[in-house]
Parts: structure tokens; C-alpha cells; sequence
């Protein structure tokens, strides 16, 4: 991956908010120009602060982020020229209208005021225009802000979490806006979500982290690849305590998760049949061999949450 | 510089966006309306004392003085009260849905978006002045159909005035704006700002009531401290130290701005050193700054002369101002006044503080305190009604002068208690009182600063101090036993008198710089024969005491007082050659040849001496004398038509004219206006039995029948002679007792 035309690169960022309890640990990103840029994690693992890190909302401890390849820090506020961010909820003047929320953020911008109208049609606000924002309802206060780090068509594009409360159809609106802002403008976009099939349908590059560290970066497909790579397998026996010693023989992962279940990570099928052969050739009552597949089990896998893990 | 206000101008475009689509300008509009408002509704419940004739007063701006009426109202509270709502208003529009960070992820930098925030407070600040300075003109222009005016005002629209006074109550309110400011950005919500704002309004302004110090110190009261002296510099400067000091609290701008930038993690903000420096910097600033505004100033003195001079405006420039020394009246000097109304007078003094009586006739004059050293000026307008006059004290000695005349620090509790016996307190209790409320007197006199900040000098202030002591121990030992009958050798008083030895510390018996004042005689009368016996005669006693003292200026002072006070209520003139021939004494020929003269005065009142004859004239302009009158008893009632007092007395007289007009008397009403037209005019609607006449001089009727004030009422016998030449006032029986009794009348039954 070349670095020199990354739009955001992250190198070794670690940030804390207490001495000794680093919210991010070493955390090292890269996003491509012209990408679609997924930065997934549970809630708590660290995407707020990194957000917040990136827009300069927090100050880093040191020099570790770089925006078109130069250090952040130095092209405040100025950078905000060519990037547009939405942090969290929508920031709006509800005592203003739609229209004049955006006639806010041009003259913030110093740009025409003009290109209000055309923006809030961008997001099909236009006949709400002179509404007040106070009386937007959620989906629409989402897409004025949406309108509002547009506005000035920014080369990138930062938005937390654009989908939170959301509902169906507005998901889906969402996702068709951000993949047509990416193909007609060229827009890259950098998008924070812990919600892996949103990002899956619209990312073309994907991070993953975990409690400030990071756990993957890489395309769509090489996450389908990774994903395909490392299945979760349970196996049911009875008296699964006196067999894990077995199994860790060859899988030193492997971990007890019920009385009767234990699990770990195969990269095959062919990986699961062998473990299953040796168990029963030990003389183990195994009644079930469960292989998980696709990717959502694989993000709970990788980001804790499915399994309370017992070593 | 320029990366540090990145954005400013797009940062204020979008401000004033933000601000044109909230309630915030109807706000302003609010905030500057309700207390005119207000005070216009509370002056129709209030009766109003200020009508009159054109003459009684002279011209003044009637909404220059409705407006320095009711600007400290604003000041105090209004003004304050506004600047916390609209600040808070200010930042609340981004508390909402914490459109903070949607300014922040803008190319503006945070130094812009501060600062647009302060400049838009600014900027409400002197729209709020701007309405509240139109409404107040409005509204009192409205009052001035429905209520009485009076006859001296004019109704020009003080533009310059309300400008001046406007723009420094805005400079005064700019620390308290930032402070806010700083408050409401940095707690993210709406109520609370508003809350600590109020509370600390309230609380300073409390503190501000009996601390001149904090009132003119602390942002949140130094708005309404400015507004007490609407008038501004006595000496042209056009901010007082007050809105310097209000000014200097922005100081804490960098501070506010800090905190705003890295709140959220201030725990880790103190590695970017520079912001916090310049914070620290300018607080080190702000300390600096105060201690300077809120040292007393001063003027320096000249070498060893002193000057009164000044400047008379009047429609008729009086020929000279002459100036005595007081209280005994000695003649200083006479200098004459130029064409111009500018007087200057260089005059001998050798005290530090002392009363002198400055004067251009005999209507028109005024005390005023210097020493040596000391340069006065007097900015003197005079009316055409005798007494009617305004004057300001300027110069080396302007806050002696205004601390005497204002004497803010009369008012005692301890004394209400003593003119109420019923409530007063047990003896440990009152003296506990009456120490603490001395102590309180004394830390004022450091206090008291005049509107340009001087404070007084340190010989003003010791003598202050004395006087205040003298007070105070003249109600310890005095008032206090008298009213609850204890004898100071009462053991209970002994004892609780101990409470008070502070103060007896600060009083000497034969203080040569308090001779001047006649409190400390008052005092000094009683104090050094107050161990006597009962039944003794007090006065011999303390002439005794002070005869032992060493002859001199000191000893002069108080034993012409005494004799004064002596001879003033002696029954003849026997007792008063006794008291006579005491004074000789004095050591000043002075003091003697003033005792003889008013003992010659006194005699030549007496009963059975003839009344000195004066000029006068009548209605129809003929000269007339007393001798026209005789072979009647004469009735005189001395007066004149710009005298209250008189005009109560008068119909009375008149009823006793029209009683007794078939007895041998005739009843005189003896004029000393000085203005004929306004006596003329009277006269063109008085007709009765009473015989009018205006006496040429006032200067000649004082001086030859010992006038001292009007009315006065004296009766003299068909050959000429004195009846009495103190008679009591007709509202009172005796004068008519008196009356039938000259006459030979039999008393009335009744």
C-alpha cells in the first residue's frame, strides 16, 4: 500500500485519557484516496476517539496522524477546507431552518451561499428547506448534517456512525448516497460503524478494532479471504474438560466455553476433521462438531462478543 | 497571528446568521425596556417633590436628571442581570445539540470562534445600553404630559450626556461579559451560568453595600458603582478607575479562552505551556492593574501657599468673594472678581485641614475645607433667588470636601437607639455596638474615594478619625448614662466601659487640631469635668481646667467658645461682664474684640435701648424710617419671599394685625429681598393692615439688629425703644402674651 497517497494515515497512534489506560494502543491505519474506508468496532473500542483524534476535536499526544500526507496538526483548521466531518449526532441549529443551517457552515466555509439549495436537494430536503430544523425528524436532521459536511465537497469525508437510529429504508438511502458520493465525486469517505453488514455492503476497505488495538486492515476481499481462513469450531463432548488437554496438543488456543463445549480456530474443514478423529480414536463421546462460517460470526469471533472465552 | 484568527470573518458571517434567527436580539430589546419601563410606572406611585417655580431652582435638563435619577437602578442590577442572560444565550446556541464540534471541524480556528462569541457579547452589551438610553428618553418624555414639571427644566435631549454615561457603563460591564462568557462556554449548559452569574451579582452587590473597596473592585459590582456617578470625571478624564477596573477583568479573556480549548481534558491541556502562560501572564496583569486603579490618588499639594480660586456664573457678577476662617468668622481676605466670573485668592493658612467660609454677598457663599498647600477651585453657578446655587469642589482637597459634604458615614444605629430609650440595650451589649460600629466608621474613612478614585490624605483621615472618636465617646459616656440613668461611677458602667478603650486611645484632652471643630468643645465641656460632684457648677469648673492650660492658640479657641456660649444665654449684662472679664484671659485680641461685640449687640438689644434706624423704601419707592412710625407700638416681622418659614409665620401676623388694629400698634413687615421684583410682585397681591416696607440693605439690618436668620419677630415702644428684640414666632401663645402685656391688655381668658 503506498503511503504518500493515502488520504488518512495513522501511524502508532496511542492516546490516553489516564495515564497507564491507553484508549488506543499503537493503532496504525492507512486510507487510500478515492476509497470507501469501514472502521468497525463494538461500541467502546476506541472509534469515537479516534474520530475525535483525527478531526483534532482531542489534541494527540505526539505527531501520528497524517492527512494527503502531511502531519495533521500543522494544517489545522485550514484541512477542514477539504475534509467534512460528522461526529457522532447530528450538530444542528434547530432554531434554524434547514436551509439556513447550511447558509451557516458556507459562510463558515467561506463559500457561496448559493450552494445550499442544491446540497439539501443532494440529501431530498429541498421541501423542508424552510422548515426548522427543530422539527426535522431523525432520519431527515441526519441528512441536513450529512448536507452540512458536503456542502463544500470536500475530497474526504468523515462521518461516525451515519446510520445510528436509522431506520431500514433510511440505512438503505444512506448506503446508496455514500457509494454514488463516492463514484460520481470521487469523494473518499471514512466511515466508523459497529455494524459489520452495513459496512460490508457499501466498504471497499475495511479496519477492525478491538479495545484500541487494531485487529484487521485490509479490502473487502481480503477480509473474505481472512474471514474464510479462520473458522470458529465447537465441539460437543461430554466431560469436555478431560479432552481440551487433547485438543491443545495441536491448538494451544482451544478454550473450554461449557461445561460440554469447547472451541477453536481451524483454518479447513479438513483441520476439523483430523481434531474430530483423534478425539474419538481417544475415546471421546463427541455428539457434535459445529464449523461456524461467514464473516458476521467471524467479526463476533475476532471482537469477543459471541464467545465468554474461559482459558 | 493570521493562523491564530484562521477564519475569523467566516466564523463572525456565521455568528451573526446563528444570532438573527434566535430570540436573542427580542432578548436585548427586553432586557433594555423592562427597567425603564419599570421606573416609569414606579414614578407615578411616588409623590413627586421636584415642581416649583422658575425661580426656585436653577435651569437644569429635566431628562439629564431623570436619567441620573434612575441609572443606578440599571446599573446595579438591570444591566448586570442582562449581560448574564444574553452571554448565557450566546453560548447556549451551540450547547443545544453541541453544535461545538460542528464549528469545530470548520476552517475557523478556536481563537476565532472564542472570539466572535466575545465580540457578538460586546456587541448585545451596547445594543442593550443603546435600547435601554432610547426607551429611558422615551418613556420619560411620555411622563411629561401626565406629570408635573418643574418651571426650571428644560427638555433638550442630553445626547452627548447619555453617550458618555452609556459607553462607560459598556466598558465598566466588558470584565463581567467575559467572565460570563467564559462561565457559560465552558459549563455547556443554560441554567447554570445564569445561576453562579445571579448569585455572584447578588452577593457582591451585598458586599459592595458596606464596602466601598469590593462595590468598586469586583466585575459583577463595579457596573453599578460607575452608575452612582453618572456625571463621570470631576477632573475630564473619561473613564473612572471603577471602569478601568471593570475593564481590566477581560484580562482573564486568555484564561477563559484556555480553559474553552481544552475542556474535556484539561488533565492533560497543561503540556501546552504557552496558552497557560499567557493566562498567567494576564492574570499577573490583572493583579497589577487593580492594586494601581484601587490605590487612593492624590494631587500633589503646592509648596506653602494656598489658593481658593474659581469661576461665577450668574446673570449679575458679584463685585468680590470674601473668604473667612471658620468658625470663628475672622476675616481672610477680599479679592475681586474678574469680568469673566473667574476669581483667585491666595490665602494663609497654616493647618492641614481647616474650615473656610468663601462668599460673594450674603446669600450666597459656602464652607469648604483646605489646608496648607492645598489649590481649590469652585465651579460656582448662582441663581437670582438669594441661596439658590450650585457649586463643585475641585482641586487638591476634593475628596475632603466631598467626604464632609456627602457624609455617608452619618448614619449610626447606635444613635437611633439612643433617641428610642425604650429599646436600649443593656450596657456590655451597647458598648459591644457602639465599638463595632465605630470600627466600621474608621475602616470607611480608607474607603471613601471620590468618583476619579482620590482618597483622602492622612491628615484628613486622622482627624476624621478623631472626630468620629469624639462622636462616639460623646454618646458612651454621655448620651448612654443620661438615658438610662447611670452614673458613670455606676459599677456596671465602669465595667462595660472597658469595651471602649480603643476608642478613648484615639482622643487627646487639648487637641490642638480639633480646636477647630465644635464637637470636641461639645465634648471637651462635659468630658473634663466629668468626675465633678453633682451640684457644682460645670462651667466654672472646666473654665478652671482650662485656664490651667499653657496660654495659646488651643486655649484661646476653647475659652472663646465657651464665653461665646456663656454670653449667648446669660439673663443680663452683669452675668455677662462676669463672663466678660473671664475671657480676658484670651490671649488673641481677636477673639476679645469679637466677645465685646456681640456683647455690645446684646446690649444694645436690650429693653429700653433705642432701635437703630435702617433704610428703607415702600411700595410706591418712598424712604421710609422708623422714626414714622412713632407714637405707636411697632410689631416687625423681618422677611423675605423666598423664605418658607416666613410665609407660615405671616398669616398669623396678619391675624394679629387685623385683632389689635384699633390699639396704639401698628404692624410692620420689614422686607430683605434682594431681588425688588419678586417684593414688588408680592406685594401687587397682598393688601392688608400690615405696613410693608423693604429694607435697602440686608447687610445693614444683620449688622444692626444681630438678624441671623428670618423670620424674626421684634417689638419696639411708641418712643423708639426696644420691648423686646427676640420675640417668640406668632404660632407660639406668648408672642401674644407679650403683645397685651406691652399694651397694657389684660390677659385673655381662655
Amino acid at each position: 500500500m503506498t503511503s504518500n497517497t493515502s488520504a488518512i494515515s495513522i501511524e502508532n497512534l496511542t492516546y490516553a485519557f489516564r495515564q497507564g489506560q491507553p484508549v488506543l494502543s499503537n493503532l496504525s491505519l492507512q486510507v487510500p484516496q478515492g476509497s470507501i474506508y469501514g472502521f468497525l468496532g463494538p461500541n467502546g473500542a476506541g472509534k469515537t476517539t479516534t474520530m475525535r483524534l483525527l478531526t483534532g476535536l482531542l489534541p494527540q499526544q505526539g505527531e501520528h496522524i497524517l492527512f494527503f500526507g502531511q502531519s495533521l496538526s500543522t494544517q489545522l483548521p485550514a484541512l477542514f477546507h477539504r475534509v467534512g466531518a460528522l461526529i457522532e449526532t447530528p450538530s444542528l441549529y434547530l432554531h434554524l431552518s434547514g436551509l439556513d443551517n447550511l447558509r451557516v457552515v458556507a459562510r463558515l466555509r467561506g463559500i457561496s451561499e448559493k450552494l445550499a439549495m442544491p446540497a439539501l436537494e443532494w440529501v431530498r430536503l429541498e421541501k423542508a428547506a424552510h422548515k426548522k430544523a427543530s422539527q426535522y425528524s431523525l432520519g431527515m436532521k441526519q441528512r441536513l448534517a450529512i448536507a452540512m459536511a458536503l456542502l463544500s465537497g470536500p475530497e474526504l469525508l468523515m462521518l461516525d456512525e451515519p446510520v445510528n437510529g436509522l431506520d431500514p429504508a433510511g440505512m438503505v438511502e444512506m448506503r446508496e448516497l455514500m457509494k454514488d458520493l463516492n463514484r460520481e465525486k470521487g469523494i473518499t469517505i471514512f466511515i466508523s460503524s459497529h455494524l459489520l453488514h452495513e459496512v460490508e455492503k457499501m466498504c471497499s476497505h475495511i479496519a477492525i478494532i478491538h479495545l484500541g488495538a487494531l485487529r484487521f486492515e485490509g479490502t473487502m476481499q481480503q477480509l473474505s479471504e481472512q474471514a474464510a481462513s479462520e473458522k470458529s469450531l465447537t465441539i460437543t463432548v461430554d466431560e469436555a474438560v478431560q479432552w481440551l488437554e487433547k485438543v491443545r496438543e495441536n491448538h494451544p488456543m482451544a478454550a473450554l466455553v461449557q461445561p460440554d463445549k469447547i472451541q477453536l480456530t481451524v483454518s479447513s474443514r479438513d483441520e476439523a476433521a483430523a481434531i474430530n478423529r483423534l478425539l474419538v480414536q481417544a475415546g471421546a463421546p463427541v455428539c457434535e462438531l459445529r464449523l461456524h462460517d461467514g464473516l458476521e460470526e467471524w467479526f463476533m469471533e475476532l471482537t469477543g462478543k459471541k464467545s465468554n472465552i474461559t482459558q | 497571528m493570521s493562523s491564530l484568527l484562521y477564519g475569523f470573518k467566516q466564523a463572525w458571517q456565521a455568528e451573526k446568521l446563528k444570532i438573527k434567527g434566535s430570540h436573542i436580539l427580542l432578548l436585548t430589546l427586553i432586557m433594555g425596556t423592562v427597567f425603564p419601563i419599570l421606573y416609569t410606572v414606579a414614578t407615578f406611585f411616588e409623590s413627586s417633590f421636584n415642581i416649583g417655580n422658575a425661580q426656585d431652582r436653577l435651569p437644569f435638563n429635566f431628562f439629564e436628571e431623570e436619567f441620573n435619577s434612575s441609572v443606578p437602578g440599571f446599573g446595579f442590577f438591570f444591566f448586570p442581570m442582562a449581560l448574564i442572560l444574553l452571554v448565557a444565550r450566546v453560548a447556549a446556541i451551540e450547547h443545544k445539540t453541541d453544535t461545538w464540534k460542528l464549528i469545530e471541524t470548520q476552517p475557523v480556528s478556536r481563537l476565532s470562534i472564542w472570539l466572535v462569541k466575545w465580540l457578538m457579547s460586546c456587541l448585545l452589551s451596547a445594543i442593550v445600553i443603546f435600547v435601554y438610553l432610547v426607551s429611558t428618553i422615551l418613556f420619560t418624555a411620555l411622563t411629561i404630559p401626565i406629570k408635573e414639571v418643574h418651571d426650571a427644566a428644560t427638555f433638550g435631549i442630553p445626547v452627548k450626556h447619555l453617550l458618555a454615561v452609556g459607553a462607560r457603563l459598556w466598558i465598566a460591564g466588558l470584565g463581567l461579559l467575559t467572565i460570563q462568557l467564559g462561565v457559560s462556554i465552558l459549563m455547556k449548559s443554560t441554567v447554570w451560568p445564569i445561576a453562579i452569574g445571579v448569585l455572584a451579582l447578588i452577593i457582591t452587590n451585598i458586599a459592595g453595600g458596606s464596602n466601598e473597596t469590593i462595590a468598586s473592585l469586583w466585575p459583577y459590582s463595579v457596573t453599578g458603582y460607575t452608575s452612582r456617578f453618572p456625571n463621570g470625571s470631576e477632573i475630564g478624564a473619561f473613564l473612572l478607575p471603577s471602569e478601568w477596573q471593570g475593564l481590566i477583568w477581560v484580562l482573564l479573556a486568555p484564561l477563559a479562552f484556555t480553559l474553552y480549548n481544552f475542556r474535556g481534558y484539561l488533565r492533560q491541556s497543561f503540556r501546552f505551556t504557552t496558552t497557560w502562560a499567557v493566562s498567567l501572564g494576564a492574570i499577573v496583569l490583572l493583579a497589577l492593574g487593580s492594586w494601581l486603579i484601587q490605590r487612593p490618588g492624590s494631587i500633589p499639594l503646592l509648596d506653602n501657599r494656598t489658593v481658593i480660586a474659581g469661576k461665577i456664573e450668574a446673570d449679575k457678577l458679584p463685585d468680590s468673594v470674601e473668604i473667612y476662617a471658620m468658625p470663628l468668622e475672622f476675616k481672610i481676605k477680599t479679592v475681586a472678581v474678574q469680568a469673566d466670573g473667574s476669581f483667585h485668592a491666595e490665602i494663609p493658612l497654616t493647618g492641614s485641614v481647616e474650615q473656610v467660609f468663601v462668599r460673594t454677598s450674603f446669600n450666597f457663599g459656602i464652607e469648604v475645607y483646605a489646608g496648607r498647600g492645598d489649590s481649590l477651585y469652585l465651579k460656582w453657578r448662582q441663581g437670582t433667588k438669594p441661596g439658590l446655587q450650585d457649586i463643585k469642589v475641585m482641586g487638591t482637597a476634593i475628596a475632603t470636601n466631598q467626604f464632609i459634604r456627602n457624609n455617608r458615614n452619618s448614619w449610626s444605629s447606635v444613635g437611633y437607639y439612643l433617641e428610642n430609650p425604650q429599646r436600649l440595650p443593656a450596657p456590655p451589649v451597647f458598648y459591644k455596638e457602639l465599638l463595632e460600629e465605630w470600627q466600621g466608621k474608621v475602616e470607611y474613612l480608607g474607603e471613601f474615594r471620590t468618583a476619579d478614585g482620590f482618597g483622602l490624605g492622612s491628615t484628613m483621615r486622622t482627624l476624621q478619625e478623631k472626630l468620629i472618636s469624639v462622636n462616639y465617646l460623646q454618646m458612651a459616656y454621655f448620651s448612654y448614662p443620661e438615658k438610662r440613668n447611670l452614673a458613670l461611677t455606676d459599677t456596671a458602667l465602669i465595667n462595660a466601659l472597658t469595651i471602649i478603650k480603643p476608642i478613648l486611645a484615639k482622643v487627646n484632652d487639648f487637641d490642638s487640631t480639633l480646636v477647630g471643630w465644635p464637637a470636641y468643645h461639645e465634648f471637651l465641656r462635659k468630658w473634663l469635668v466629668k468626675d465633678l460632684a453633682a451640684g457644682l457648677d460645670k462651667d466654672s469648673a472646666y473654665l478652671a481646667v482650662l485656664l490651667t492650660q499653657v496660654p495659646g492658640v488651643t486655649r484661646d479657641r476653647l475659652l472663646y467658645d465657651l464665653s461665646v456660649s456663656q454670653l449667648n444665654t446669660a439673663r443680663d449684662s452683669t452675668s455677662r461682664s462676669t463672663i466678660l472679664s473671664n475671657a480676658s484671659n484670651l490671649q488673641d485680641q481677636r477673639f476679645l474684640a469679637s466677645l465685646q461685640q456681640k456683647n455690645d449687640m446684646l446690649n444694645r438689644l436690650r429693653m429700653g435701648q433705642s432701635a437703630p434706624l435702617f433704610k428703607a423704601h415702600t411700595y410706591e419707592s418712598a424712604d421710609v424710617s422708623l422714626d414714622d412710625l412713632k407714637g405707636n407700638f411697632v410689631a416687625i416681622d423681618v422677611w423675605a419671599t423666598w423664605c418658607g418659614p416666613c410665609k407660615t409665620q405671616s398669616p398669623i401676623f396678619e391675624r394679629m394685625a387685623e385683632k389689635y388694629k384699633y390699639q396704639p400698634i401698628k404692624f410692620l413687615a420689614l422686607s430683605v429681598d434682594e431681588n425688588l421684583n419678586a417684593w414688588s410682585k408680592h406685594m401687587k397681591t397682598n393688601a392688608s393692615q400690615i405696613i410693608q416696607w423693604r429694607a435697602y440693605g440686608l447687610q445693614e439690618i444683620r449688622d444692626l439688629y444681630g438678624v441671623e436668620s428670618i423670620p424674626r419677630f421684634m417689638l419696639i415702644d411708641p418712643q423708639g425703644r426696644f420691648v423686646n428684640a427676640q420675640l417668640p414666632m406668632p404660632d407660639d401663645p406668648n408672642f401674644e402674651v407679650l403683645l397685651r402685656q406691652a399694651l397694657g391688655l389684660k390677659a385673655e381668658e381662655g
